[in-house]
């Protein structure tokens, strides 16, 4: 079986956290790693925003300021995120690679399923539902959002543990369009979580281990692959510093995205 | 004159248009929204695709496929026709309460 590399990484803070999916996006398009799954967290909280919306619409920004939360663009399409008490995977796969499928739509399929599996391991009744989400009771519990890079599928998304929904709501501007479809039913705009789920189990401390150890077996047993942990090369993490301070810390990226992300810039 | 419109289609995400008019023509467009396209950047040749006078529903969603097509992109959760609506609503919204 193909070893894999699994990355189980500390609480990152926003910028970080999305400054190490780009570096490892690019230190696999230079070959100097092998296909990786990341875990990791967000400490403090952050708000992530997709690559076309625009930032002044989707967050309060100065009660994000006050709640020193801060807001970052991502690299890939999809909504706004609030980041506090959850489970992140990215994964990184060549496109070369068998299972770096052709169609997006159906790549998220084949993504999400071990997410699906993960939760089915809790006893939850949960199911991938197109595009990109995994529900469970009509409600949605996971989100992920891809992107194709330079050679390299790069996916990431959460699985939300707990949710301050009180503090998420008061960051996010949700639009009427979203209430509208949550009022009549729809899952867009109805959010979940693995602690409403699963009552006093997601209390322990040894929690989010737990989860982390059973969404790498599931990505394990659903790609076919087995894993190694490792941690993040000392090149991709000063890549990452650089693409932090470069990028993700820039008001001309989280504004208005005016400057670009540089894929691969030391590959080209 | 700024104008915008959103819109929600069935099965798709929500998408924003915003329209810079003079003596109506498009100056400017931006499209956002919590969309998917693939590669991500190519969005700009999207909105220069509404840029000039929209002409009809018809005209203009040929000018978005041709472009969608030409580009090589991949559009998930939003579609040429999607756009084109959005683009004409916001259009439409020069003469009425909908100004931006």
């Amino acid at each position: 079986m193909e070893e894999w590399r699994l990355i189980i990484d500390r609480p990152g803070r926003g910028t970080y956290n999305m400054a190490v999916d780009l570096s490892i996006l690019n230190s696999l398009a230079r070959q100097a790693c092998p296909p990786t799954l990341r875990l990791y967290s967000w400490y403090p909280p952050a708000i992530t925003i997709g690559y076309f919306q625009r930032l002044e619409e989707e967050v309060r920004i100065n009660k994000c300021r006050a709640a020193g939360v801060d807001v970052i663009r991502r690299v890939t399409g999809g909504g706004a995120v609030f980041h506090d008490r959850e489970l992140t995977y990215s994964v990184f796969i060549p496109l070369s690679h068998s299972l770096a499928l052709p169609s997006i739509r159906e790549s998220y399929g084949l993504l999400c399923s071990p997410i699906v599996e993960c939760l089915k391991s809790y006893g939850l009744n949960a199911h991938f539902s197109p595009v990109n989400d995994v529900l469970t009771g009509g409600a949605k519990l996971s989100g992920s959002a891809q992107t194709r890079r330079n050679g390299v599928l790069l996916q990431h998304g959460t699985l939300l543990v707990g949710a301050d929904t009180e503090l998420m709501f008061s960051l996010l501007n949700v639009s009427k369009e979203k209430s509208v479809a949550a009022a009549e039913g729809s899952p867009e705009g109805r959010v979940t979580s693995l602690s409403a789920l699963l009552g006093e189990l997601v209390l322990d401390g040894e929690f989010q281990t737990d989860l982390s150890m059973r969404l790498a077996n599931a990505f394990a047993e659903g790609l076919g692959c087995v894993f190694v942990q490792a941690e993040l090369s000392e090149a991709e993490r000063r890549e990452a510093l650089e693409i932090e301070e470069g990028l993700f810390k820039r008001e001309e990226w989280n504004r208005d995205r005016s400057i670009r992300p540089a894929f691969g810039a030391a590959g080209d | 004159m700024t104008v915008q419109a959103t819109l929600k289609a069935p099965g798709e995400k929500l998408i924003r248009i915003r329209l810079e008019l003079e003596a109506h023509e498009v100056r400017e467009a931006a499209i956002s929204g919590d969309f998917f396209i693939h590669p991500e950047e190519s969005v700009s040749i999207l909105e220069e695709a509404l840029l000039g006078r929209p002409g009809t529903q018809e005209k203009l969603l040929k000018r978005l496929q041709d472009t969608v097509e030409l580009g090589g992109l991949e559009l998930v959760g939003i579609s040429a026709e999607s756009i084109a609506s959005c683009a004409l609503k916001a259009y439409e919204n020069r003469k009425g309460p909908g100004k931006a």
